[in-house]
């Protein structure tokens, strides 16, 4: 039940839906399968009173795996069951198979997961149990709940398909009230930005699609924690994909999701690696230097220590199981 | 707008904010379809749009139009009931039946892409909330119909 | 061709698996309001004021509530009415209803609900029971003891304790910590009341207990019983949860008066959470002590339970927790002190395996830690120490037929617990646990008006449809089923010729509910009496037609013939029609009356009950030492129920209670920061996935109960509380880890490995035999 009303557009093009979203600036918000948007309502993170569907565009539901364009309105269910997908985008296919529950995948789009709203225990709540404990910075309180001192939000970005896309190195192709632009993934979310307003785009852009790149020959995973099976989000995932030839590594991202305000590559401290092969020493320093970088609070169910050391064991599980694999091949 | 529902065609005008589940059970009393929770968690609501699995309470009427939508009261056909629910009912898949309408789409939904496995059953029922059965029963109804469709 | 004992789909499953069976929230009624509770933000506040003014002035609105207008105080026990259908000049815990609107749709109601503006003053909040327990400068109850926010204080003493104790050769004492968890029935409450223009009042309702909410709603509304009829509906899973009268139910009927219009409420998710009524969130010291041949001489059990912001069931619960551990073990001398305190919290209530989990729990882990103090195998600890059949608690619970030892020998053979105890590798582990409950209280909780604690009404009609009215309300668990089944069964019928009538205070003999475990033993003993009655009269018809005698006619497959000389034989429905000849349409009555027992001490009553069921499983587990995860494996479920009327219910009822108990032993918690619930949702709340369920086996192992009807006792409560302590005890077996501060979430049990690593290593805990060594 909504009790708040609001209008429903269903433009045919991007030019349209933009201008749309243009003229209802700071009311509108596009809708892909709405199973962010929708819980939203009825909790009332929000209330816009015009919502843009995404369905009727339907150059946003294009879906062509062999050239790594993958469509914004593309279901998850659709990346679970692509075999194309599964084989050379296997952290891809993986996180989506982990995400949410079969019916969610089957309405929930990849645009809708790249643009999850960051969550938080005293943020997903209904309004009554907001209101009953004040607000908070995220909607528009002036404090956080969590960190008291904190001028900024820690809600966690959980979205599951961020990580897996971020070290395949996907760049999104935005489109907004100037035209069209490809950005690499990572530059949608700002090391700037915070659980509040996460991401670079504006409330006027369209993520077209993703682009993977279509040469890429790399193994790659994703290991998610949740505290039981479907539906939970998660509390910590790592994705990791590397690639190894007769010099050592020739590829090698790995990224973190479920912890912080934003899915985070860390290029910094993998790429150094390149032309080598880590020890499996050497791995559990680099986790162990990853982990520091990470700052979980206490936001969500799973402990923050717990939730660190989980990224730390992943990173080390899954690393060593694609070095092997790789080499192997 | 004009949508099918089990089969027949409908025409209805529902406002923007309303939700398929209430369309269902309101508007069109079909009130099988069962309503468990307002987030997405519970699965008790879910229908068949176009064959695939959808949570009625988080799709808006709206975006059903022209489709095809099977709520529980299509899932048995003019021969009875279908192999699945006469499955659950005989293995005990269900008590107090809250669940049933959800569980019921949700293995069909499962079915209609080829045989599964048992865990892959498991996988097609994982946002299908039961209290009662402990699921192990539900499983047990669905794999006798993988059994009696594709053999063992 | 028996139909008891025989696996028998529910009779309503067709129904429900097509989506036809109705609901109390898929009723409409002609000219039918939505309702809606304005709930308080505030935990414990005094009302200063309400403005409904701008509220009632929305569009759509018919009528507006506030707690004034009916302020009699209403509860499940008649000794503690503690709860009022909107709060009164004060709110007790966040969520309780202070404003009810009813109007032309839910989402008018709604808009109207966000206008209505409510002044509070803060009061001290309670969240901690051992605060509440101590002097208070608020009484959240006037009626909690002294100057404290006790709600009840109990204190029981058999037998030689201090003796016990002093002469113990071993003494182990276990300190349990329980988050409370709730029902979470898949069907959120929903009640549908019309308040008619002849006066009378008609409420549908989700409810478990239909003869309570009909005594409640008359006394509240001060309308005359004969004038109210309630009638449940199917109902989508209790488990307690719908065992109390609630305030929604009254509000409901209060505003079809108001209104002059049939009001429906449909809870949503979070008003359940905030209804709650669940199990207590619970702080026990269990000590056990044994003499040096492992043989038990005394047990302590000390339990302080938060009971949130009402009484419900909580006198009941604050006893249960003691005295339902003087089982399945004898013990020679038994002390119990039990208190039960108010807080600002939703309120606790009963829940499946009422007030004997976290007791349960602690004393199983007890034995287990005894076992290894004393180098036995836990299991043969346990044969030790059984109750026998046929025997009296120190306490007064008779005990009758009691197969718990044959239990044990089938959970440890199914399991090959010899060759896997302490053998397995680390990280993998094989547990015990045993446990014992009620079969339906013995002493009704309400009405003084003395009567038997159940009644069956038979009538049979000219089509030989056999339509069976009871008021015994089926929430899923299948007591239709039974009664069908017991009723064709002694008819001689196939089931389908039995209609078992919804529950309707109109019709329906009075039934004292879904509570306890009650039904099936009583309302299938009931049952069987009204069915041998009306068999009587059928016989006589036979007699008649025959010439032969009465008695002798036995009744299968639809006829009455004599067992010598089966070519003298009447058909079934002959026989209705010969019978009715005189009388019209046929009908009998069957009722049921526990024996006496118990002591007369004060509290005496609390535990009795004309049969216990018995339990032992054993568990396996594998615990991810990397990440805390514990996967449960298996469960061996022996469970003693007498002769099982329909062992596919009794399965359902087992695997069931499995995940209700592994539920709150791996993740489900009423999530607390203060007073403040901060999971009211069922993707916070976190039962058990299908994916992490184990594989169950049930082994129905059991004589026939002596006053069972047809030797049967209850299997819905008594199969949950040994899952928790037989995995805890498996993980304990497996990684050498008590755990004792419930849920086991994987972060609290990796941070206890890590712990243990950082001490000396986690190693899997020494063989009773290389004790010694
Ligand atoms: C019970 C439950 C469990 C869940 N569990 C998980 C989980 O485990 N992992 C997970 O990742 N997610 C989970 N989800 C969230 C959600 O289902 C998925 O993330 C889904 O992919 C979101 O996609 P959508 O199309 O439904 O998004 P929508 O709700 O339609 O949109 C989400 C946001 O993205 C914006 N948006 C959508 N598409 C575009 C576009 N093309 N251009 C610009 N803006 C756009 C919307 O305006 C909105 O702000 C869960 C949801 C529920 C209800
Ligand atoms: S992290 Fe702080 S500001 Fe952000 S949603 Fe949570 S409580 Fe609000
Ligand atoms: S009602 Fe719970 S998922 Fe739709
Ligand atoms: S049968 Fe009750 S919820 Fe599944």
């Amino acid at each position: 039940m909504i009790a708040d009303g609001f209008s429903l557009h269903q433009p045919t093009t991007t030019t349209e839906a933009i201008a749309l979203a243009e003229r209802f600036r700071g009311e509108a918000r596009f809708f892909a399968g709405g199973t962010d948007v929708l819980p939203g309502l009825f909790q009332r993170r929000e209330a816009p009173k015009h919502l843009i569907a995404l369905e009727r565009i339907g150059e946003l539901s294009e879906f062509a795996p062999d050239r790594g364009h993958i469509g914004s309105m593309v279901h998850l269910a659709a990346l679970e069951r692509d075999a194309q997908v599964r084989a050379r985008f296997t952290a891809v296919a993986e996180a989506a198979r982990r995400a949410a529950s079969p019916a969610l995948r089957a309405s929930g789009t990849v645009g809708g997961n790249l643009l999850l709203d960051p969550r938080c225990l005293f943020y997903d709540q209904t309004a009554f149990w907001r209101d009953s404990v004040g607000g908070c910075l995220k909607t528009g309180a002036d404090v956080c709940r969590v960190v008291p001192s904190s001028s900024r939000c820690y809600a966690v970005y959980c979205g599951d398909l961020a990580p897996a896309f971020l070290v395949l190195g996907a760049s999104v192709v935005v489109e907004g009230p100037t035209g069209r632009r490809t950005i690499p993934l990572e530059d949608l979310y700002p090391a700037s930005g915070d659980g509040k307003s996460p991401f670079s785009t504006g409330r006027s852009d369209i993520v077209v699609a993703v682009e993977l790149p279509s040469g890429l020959k790399v193994h790659s995973s994703y290991a998610k924690l949740r505290p039981r099976g479907a539906p939970d989000f998660s509390e910590a995932s790592v994705a990791v994909a590397l690639a190894v030839g007769k010099q050592g590594l020739e590829y090698f991202r790995v990224a973190v999701g479920g912890v912080e305000p934003r899915p985070r590559l860390f290029d910094e401290l993998t790429q150094p690696w390149i032309g080598r092969t880590p020890t499996a020493e050497q791995v559990h320093e680099l986790a162990a230097e990853i982990v520091r970088r990470v700052r979980p609070v206490a936001n969500t169910s799973l402990f923050t220590d717990y939730r660190k050391h989980v990224v730390a064991h992943f990173l080390r599980r899954d690393i060593h199981a694609l070095l092997e694999a790789s080499a192997a091949h | 707008m004009k949508l099918r529902v089990n089969g027949l065609e409908y025409e209805v005008h529902p406002p923007p904010e309303r939700l398929l589940v209430d369309l269902l059970r309101e508007d069109l009393h079909l009130t099988g379809t069962k309503r468990g929770c307002e987030d997405g968690s519970c699965g008790a609501c879910t229908v068949l749009v176009d064959r695939e699995p959808r949570h009625a309470c988080l799709t808006l009427a709206h975006m059903v139009e022209g489709r095809d939508v099977t709520t529980i009261e299509g899932a048995s056909s003019s021969f009875g009931l279908s192999s699945l629910q006469r499955a659950l009912i005989e293995n005990g898949g269900l008590q107090c039946g809250f669940c049933a309408p959800g569980m019921v789409l949700a293995v069909e939904a499962c079915l209609l892409r080829g045989k599964p496995t048992r865990e892959e059953i498991r996988e097609a029922i994982a946002g299908n909330y039961c209290r009662c059965t402990g699921y192990a029963k539900i499983v047990d109804a669905a794999e006798k119909v993988v059994r009696e469709r594709w053999g063992p | 061709m028996t139909k008891v004992g025989n696996r028998i789909p529910l009779v309503d499953a067709p129904l429900k698996v097509a989506g036809t069976a109705t609901y109390a929230g898929d009723i409409a009624r002609s000219g039918m309001l939505a309702g809606k509770i304005v709930r308080s933000p505030e935990a414990h506040a005094r009302i200063l004021s309400i403005d409904v003014w701008e509220a009632a002035s929305e569009p759509g609105v018919a009528a507006i509530l506030t707690g004034d207008r009916y302020p009699v105080p209403f509860g499940v026990l008649p000794i503690t009415h503690d709860e009022t259908m909107l709060a009164v000049r004060k709110v007790r815990y966040r969520g309780e209803g202070v404003v009810a609107i009813a109007a032309t749709s839910i989402e008018a109601a709604e808009r109207a609900a966000r206008k209505v503006r409510v002044e509070y003053e803060r009061l001290p909040e309670y969240d901690d029971p051992e605060v509440s327990a101590g002097p208070v400068t608020e009484k959240i109850h006037e009626r909690a003891v002294g100057n404290t926010n006790l709600q009840k204080e109990v204190q029981q003493s058999f037998g030689p304790v201090d003796e016990a104790f002093r002469d113990a050769a071993h003494i182990v004492t276990v300190r349990g910590r329980f988050a409370g968890v709730t029902h979470a029935a898949l069907e959120p409450h929903a009640v549908v009341a019309d308040f008619a223009s002849d006066g009378r009042l008609t409420v549908w309702s989700s409810t478990q207990v239909p003869h309570y909410l009909h005594l409640a709603l008359s006394e509240v509304l001060g309308i005359p019983e004969h004038r109210v009829r309630v009638v449940k509906p199917t109902v989508g899973g209790g488990f307690g949860g719908k065992g109390d009268p609630f305030p929604h139910e009254l509000v409901a009927a209060a505003l079809s008066i108001e209104a002059q219009r049939p009001v429906r409420i449909v809870l949503g998710r979070e008003e359940v959470f905030y209804l709650n009524h669940g199990r207590h969130p619970t702080r026990n010291t269990v000590r056990i002590a044994a003499d040096a041949e492992g043989q038990l001489r005394g047990l302590d059990v000390d339990a302080l339970i938060d009971g949130g912001a009402a009484s419900s069931f909580g006198t009941v619960t604050t006893y249960y927790n003691g005295v339902l551990s003087v089982g399945p073990y004898h013990i020679p001398a038994f002390r119990y002190r039990g208190r039960r305190a108010y807080t600002n919290k939703p309120p606790s209530g009963a829940m499946r395996a009422h007030g004997s989990v976290n007791t349960r729990y602690s004393i199983e882990v007890g034995m287990d830690m005894l076992a290894e103090e004393l180098h036995v195998d836990p299991t043969e600890l346990r044969l030790r120490n059984f109750l026998p059949p046929d025997t009296t608690t120190l306490n007064g619970f008779r005990i009758t037929s009691n197969s718990v030892a044959r239990c044990l020998g089938a959970a440890r053979a199914r399991s090959e617990w010899t060759s896997k105890f302490r053998a397995l590798p680390l990280g993998e582990g094989i547990g015990v646990a045993c446990g014992f409950f009620i079969s339906g209280s013995n002493s009704p909780i309400h009405f003084t008006p003395k009567f038997p604690q159940s009644t069956v009404h038979l009538k049979i009609d000219v089509d030989g449809g056999v339509t069976v009215h009871s008021g015994a309300a089926d929430i899923g668990q299948g007591s239709d089923t039974v009664l069908a089944q017991i009723v064709a069964d002694v008819l001689g019928v196939g089931i389908d010729r039995v209609r078992v009538a919804a529950v309707d205070t109109d019709t329906a003999p009075v039934d004292l509910g879904s509570y306890s475990s009650r039904v099936t033993f009583m309302m299938g003993n009931a049952a069987r009496r009204a069915a041998e009655a009306m068999l009587a009269q059928l016989r006589n018809a036979a007699a008649q037609i025959t010439g032969q005698p009465a008695e002798k006619f036995v009744a299968a497959e639809d006829r009455l013939s004599l067992p010598d000389h089966p070519e003298v034989a009447v058909a079934y429905l002959d026989a209705v029609h010969a019978a009715m000849e005189h009388t019209g349409a046929l009908q009998s009555s069957g009722s049921y009356e526990s024996p006496r027992i118990g002591g007369d001490f004060k509290g005496a009553r609390a535990g009795t009950s004309p049969s216990y069921s018995f339990a032992a499983y054993v568990a396996q587990v594998k615990v991810d030492t990397d990440l805390g995860r514990i996967r449960v494996k298996n469960v061996w479920a022996a469970f003693d129920c007498g002769r099982p009327i329909n062992p596919l219910l009794v399965e359902g009822q087992i695997e069931g209670s499995i995940h209700m108990g592994l539920g709150q032993l791996l993740g489900e918690e009423m999530h607390y920061r203060g007073t403040r619930l901060m999971n009211p949702s069922l993707l916070e709340y976190r039962t058990i996935s299908p994916e992490d369920m184990p594989e169950v086996e049930c082994l129905l192992v059991g004589d026939a109960d002596p006053e069972g009807p047809f030797g049967a006792k209850e299997a819905g409560e008594g199969p949950l509380p040994p899952v928790l302590p037989a995995v805890a005890n498996a993980v304990y077996d497996a990684i050498g880890i008590r755990f004792l501060d419930l849920p086991l979430t994987p972060d609290k049990v990796w941070r206890a490995i890590e712990a243990r690593r950082k001490e000396g290593g986690l190693v899997k805990p020494p063989r009773p035999e290389d004790h010694d060594r």
